[in-house]
């Protein structure tokens, strides 16, 4: 497997997770989000994950909220 | 038990260990890191408080986050959600899409969602249980969080002097909510009331805040200083935003704020409409023509007189509308709990003005939790996990906010001989040092002063802080020139004994423990006759935030206090906390030497040794 495929297949993993955590804490909104856009949420996440973990704030307001 | 509480990843970071129900030690990342408002994960503030407390971190029990990671991404996606429909209604500009139609492509996420999506991923926000287990190398099962007002109410209460209680929690936002009234009660809190994103007064002071030209989470006690200029002359139009709910709750009309999906400014072009244009970053700030240069034109200084005004007036008018909101939740919260006693936290807790009238005008007996934003929940997270899941007694309340890192007599003689600069003595005695620096003071002098463990909390409360003579017209200039670089409206605080407190300021001091006047929490008038004695210290509308300071509260800085009274007359001392513009407090001896070395202080005091900012040639 290519690096990139492991990431993909790691963050889809991640996403599996995601759903079941939302769906038992009850947070609908955000469980709905990640099974209705898993492909676009994945694609999201792969390139988040090949980025440096630095943190770039769109403004504090914005962070703030974040 | 020992519970660590942690806060992270949002604004300021923090760490606080709770042993037996006593807090052993609490610091903030900033002070360590040197980085103003550090968000990262608060490694060297769990460090220091482990060290602090003689524990190992396998001897924790339970490390507690302060907020509901999933719950907060859920809002997220619900206030996104929310917006997306008022477009497809046709509400709000912008184009009309399918709500949560499955994308099969980035480009169908909203933009504000896939923004947000991306930073969690990348930053690893969705598990900070995960993280911190990693971090720290901890089992999972040992890491456990509480939800964001739970850590605000847990802070407020069990840290009190109170057995019962009024509760008020009121913040920018947490998962969804903004505001919470409860009741507390021994051991136990119990919520009665809790008001959600959109309707933020948090929000709303800080959308005016950035307005106003100044960086939020920041900029928000500018406004407050700058408010003291004006004259509420936008009073209606502000006040026509809030709705005060007979329930002690509260709306905020939103065709002026961006709550839901903030991209960059908080405020609408309705909002613009209503205001007028924001004011620059930095812009220049006047009330009288002396205070700008000579080589203005007339109507230069003029236009600039003219809308430090108007700015001032509008931070005048959010303020009164802020204390007007917060006076209706607090009373209210009072009425249901059926007690005077109020306990605050929550970023707006931080409104010193706003506390001022509850203590003075509502005679409520006050307690604000010194850190009483994000910081404050590592204490709120521990407290609240310790009584309201392992069920334990009443913890021990708050009893000194000097819970950071101590100053070590080895430190300090390390970082003084590599210094370069003279040391002229280490006295034997706190008295003669109290002797040596008042007089020092009473000449003009400026003076570091660092003493005992760092202050919990964004004040500096006499063991991180420059001091100088109240008394002398000309210091709050000097102060600002030589080390401060603050803007015109910010003012300097005082701190007096609390026996002399009330002689010299329009409020009678509640000398229980717990007071936030032992904070620095709470602007008071000062007495008409006084404000020409203590000009350094008196705001442009005649308040100073007033710190008091007891013999059993600071005894080394109570001691200062008296001797300078015995030289000037006065027990009072400018006050205002150790640092360099945009740098956090000073926590080390080394950072005090270094801030000492590029400013313009004249004497820096580390506990009983006096160095002079002559340099040892
Ligand atoms: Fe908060």
């Amino acid at each position: 497997m290519t690096d990139i495929a492991a990431l993909r297949a790691d963050v889809h993993k991640e996403i599996d997770r995601l759903i079941a955590e939302f769906k038992a804490g009850g947070f609908d909104n955000a469980a709905r989000y990640l099974t209705d856009n898993r492909a676009a949420v994945a694609e999201i996440a792969v390139k988040a994950r090949q980025e440096p973990r630095t943190r770039e704030l769109p403004s504090p307001f914005v962070y703030s909220m974040q | 038990m020992k519970v660590l509480g942690i806060s992270f990843g949002f604004h300021d970071s923090a760490a606080a260990l709770l042993v037996d129900g006593r807090i052993a030690a609490a610091g903030q990342e900033e002070r360590f890191t040197r980085i103003k408002h550090d968000a990262e994960f608060p490694r060297r503030a769990i460090a220091f408080c482990l060290a602090q407390a003689g524990v190992a971190i396998a001897d924790v029990d339970r490390i507690v986050y302060y907020e509901n990671a999933l719950k907060k991404f859920d809002r997220i996606v619900w206030a996104t959600n929310v917006r997306e429909q008022q477009r497809a209604n046709g509400g709000l500009m912008g184009r009309a899409r399918t709500l949560w139609k499955a994308a099969t492509s980035t480009k169908d996420v909203p933009p504000y969602l896939e923004a947000v999506t991306h930073s969690w991923f990348k930053l690893d926000k969705f598990d900070a249980i995960g993280r911190i287990s990693s971090e720290l190398a901890v089992p999972r099962d040992k890491v456990t969080f509480v939800d964001h007002h739970d850590s605000h109410l847990a802070a407020a209460f069990y840290t009190s002097p109170f057995d019962h209680a009024a509760v008020v929690t009121m913040d920018g936002v947490g998962e969804y909510e903004t505001a919470v009234i409860a009741v507390g009660r021994g051991a136990a809190i119990e919520r009665r009331l809790a008001i959600s994103l959109p309707h933020s007064i948090g929000l709303l002071y800080s959308a005016f805040t950035a307005f106003l030209g100044f960086e939020v989470n920041e900029g928000e006690y500018k406004v407050m200083g700058m408010a003291a200029f004006g004259e509420p002359r936008y009073y209606d139009a502000v006040r026509k935003l809030i709705t005060l709910r007979d329930d002690g709750g509260f709306e905020i009309e939103q065709s002026c704020f961006e709550f839901l999906t903030p991209s960059l400014l908080p405020y609408t072009d309705e909002f613009l409409r209503r205001f007028g244009a924001p004011r620059e970053p930095e812009a220049d700030f006047a009330v009288q023509r002396s205070d700008l240069p000579d080589n203005l034109t007339d109507a230069e200084a003029a236009e600039i007189l003219r809308s430090s005004r108007h700015y001032a007036d509008l931070a005048a008018s959010v303020q009164r509308c802020t204390e007007e909101l917060m006076l209706h939740v607090v009373a209210k919260a009072s009425a249901i709990a059926g007690t005077r006693n109020v306990c605050l936290a929550g970023g707006v807790a931080l409104n010193s003005l706003a506390n001022g009238r509850l203590i003075r005008e509502c005679g409520y007996n006050l307690f604000v939790h010194p850190a009483a934003g994000d910081a404050g929940n590592a204490i709120g997270a521990a407290a609240s996990y310790y009584h309201r899941v392992a069920n334990k007694p009443r913890m021990q309340g708050f009893a000194s906010p000097y819970l950071g890192t101590p100053l070590d007599p080895v430190d300090v003689k390390a970082a003084v001989a590599v210094s370069g600069f003279e040391e002229i003595t280490t006295h034997a005695s706190d008295e003669a040092l109290v002797e040596h620096v008042s007089e020092v003071l009473a000449g003009g002098a400026v003076v570091g002063w660092v003493q005992g463990q760092a202050e919990w909390g964004p004040r500096a409360l006499g063991a991180r802080s420059i001091l100088a003579d109240a008394t002398n017209p000309a210091m709050k200039r000097i102060v600002n020139e030589r080390v401060k670089f603050r803007e015109l409206f910010r003012p300097f605080a005082p701190a007096v004994t609390a026996e002399a407190a009330s002689q010299y300021f329009d409020f009678e001091p509640n000398l229980a423990t717990g007071a936030p006047e032992y904070y620095m929490l709470a602007v008071h008038p000062v007495r008409a006759e006084k404000k020409s004695v203590i000009p350094a210290i008196t705001h442009a509308d005649g308040t100073a935030r007033v710190q008091i300071v007891t013999a059993a509260s600071n005894p080394t800085f109570h001691a200062l206090l008296k001797a300078f009274e015995r030289r000037k007359g006065v027990p009072i001392l400018m006050n205002t906390s150790f640092n360099l513009r945009g740098e956090p407090m000073v926590d080390s001896p080394r950072d005090a030497i270094r801030t000492f070395s590029i400013s313009g202080i004249d004497y820096l005091v580390l506990g009983r040794t006096v160095v002079s900012s002559r340099v040892e040639l």
